[in-house]
């Protein structure tokens, strides 16, 4: 019964594949992309990121060229992120880990991150470490910080939470990495500082 | 219980507790007239079961797909961007397979535009489009990482039930 259910799962994804990209994507996209979202198919990689990256490069009328470049490298990179995390993680982790890689994150820090949360999902954790660094924070303070705030329990909440303040707080003036580094010691119990503001220049 | 009957009486007990076999040249009679009347001796299905299990697996998982009552459901998430300049806004992304038809904004007063999308739990990059043409990033939300065709997009998260 299972190998017929896998086996139903791979036909029903490979049929809502194509017709997701037949109804919307160029026949010269579609013959760019094919063999790269194949090739993933059959390496048990998820192809719904590669399929909505074909899509985006559609909308945003890029060339079939530049389509098949970025669907390669969005593979490769989920490839890579499958490697750190073992055959187990979720399509949401390898997401998440392709994304945080594409950031400046290392295999290294994936792996960090992902053992920092032995047995639960940390596709979250992952994210926020991303949209640090997308914030300005150095990829090793991001990393750092959130470790921080996984070693003390935080919650997919909290880890939100930390993302939010981060956020404000460069947007109020503060420099990222000290606003990260802030929010992650207030966040995780140790004792909190006086966060330096930097006066935004008037003009 | 037939041991404490009367022996007299425990041939007959022990007569009435045998089923009784069935007369062959009753049940010949039984079974031709229920060929005469169109019974099937047996039901037996045209097709394989494994085929039949397999069909129904393809079908379970289609159900499935369709309707994940399972997992954590849609909520309700606002986008808003001032526009001043635009004559149409819409919102594309991973939620709507980067459609620009899909997901029309609506113009509230002047210059801000709106729209509310369903989304279940998970991750979603996206971007507005102004007019068909102009890209334009959602300043409220953080930015995607990945910027592969010139356009930059942002993210949204919806954490799930039990975060």
């Amino acid at each position: 019964m299972a190998v017929y259910v896998v086996a139903a799962c791979s036909v029903t994804a490979a049929l809502s594949a194509q017709s997701r990209l037949e109804s919307r994507v160029p026949a010269p996209v579609l013959a760019a992309v094919g063999p790269t979202i194949d090739s993933a198919r059959a390496a048990g990689l998820p192809t719904g990121p590669l399929e909505d990256k074909v899509l985006e490069g559609v909308t945003k009328q890029a060339d079939a060229g530049r389509i098949a470049a970025a669907v390669r490298r969005l593979a490769g990179e989920l490839a890579a992120a499958r490697e750190a995390f073992g055959d187990r993680a979720t399509t949401r982790e390898l997401v998440a880990g392709a994304g945080g890689l594409r950031a400046g994150l290392t295999r290294g820090d994936l792996v960090r991150l992902r053992a920092a949360r032995p047995g639960q999902n940390t596709a979250l954790a992952l994210e926020v470490a991303t949209d640090l660094i997308t914030q300005g924070v150095p990829s090793d303070t991001a990393t750092r910080v959130v470790l921080k705030v996984l070693g003390a329990g935080a919650s997919d909440a909290d880890l939100e939470q930390l993302r939010m303040a981060v956020e404000r707080d460069i947007a109020g003036g503060v420099p990222a990495a000290v606003a990260a580094s802030v929010r992650a010691r207030v966040l995780s119990g140790s004792p909190a500082t006086t966060i330096p503001i930097t006066p935004r220049p008037q003009n | 219980m037939a041991d404490d009957l009367p022996p007299e009486l425990e041939a007959f007990v022990t007569g009435l507790r045998t089923t009784p076999s069935a007369n062959a040249a009753l049940r010949e009679r039984v079974l031709a007239s229920a060929r005469g009347l169109g019974v099937p001796r047996r039901s037996r299905l045209p097709v394989p079961r494994s085929l039949l299990i397999g069909l129904a697996a393809v079908l379970a998982v289609l159900v499935l797909r369709r309707h994940p009552e399972g997992r954590d459901p849609a909520r309700p998430v606002p986008f808003v961007l001032m526009a001043p300049k635009a004559g149409r806004v819409s919102i594309v992304g991973d939620f709507n397979d980067w459609d620009q038809a899909a997901t029309p904004l609506q113009r509230a007063g002047e210059h801000t535009w709106w729209v509310v999308v369903n989304l279940p739990p998970g991750r979603y990059r996206y971007s507005f489009v102004l007019d068909g043409t102009h890209w334009v990033a959602d300043p409220a939300a953080p930015r995607a990482a990945d910027n592969d065709f010139g356009a930059e997009s942002s993210v949204v998260t919806i954490l799930g039930k039990g975060s």
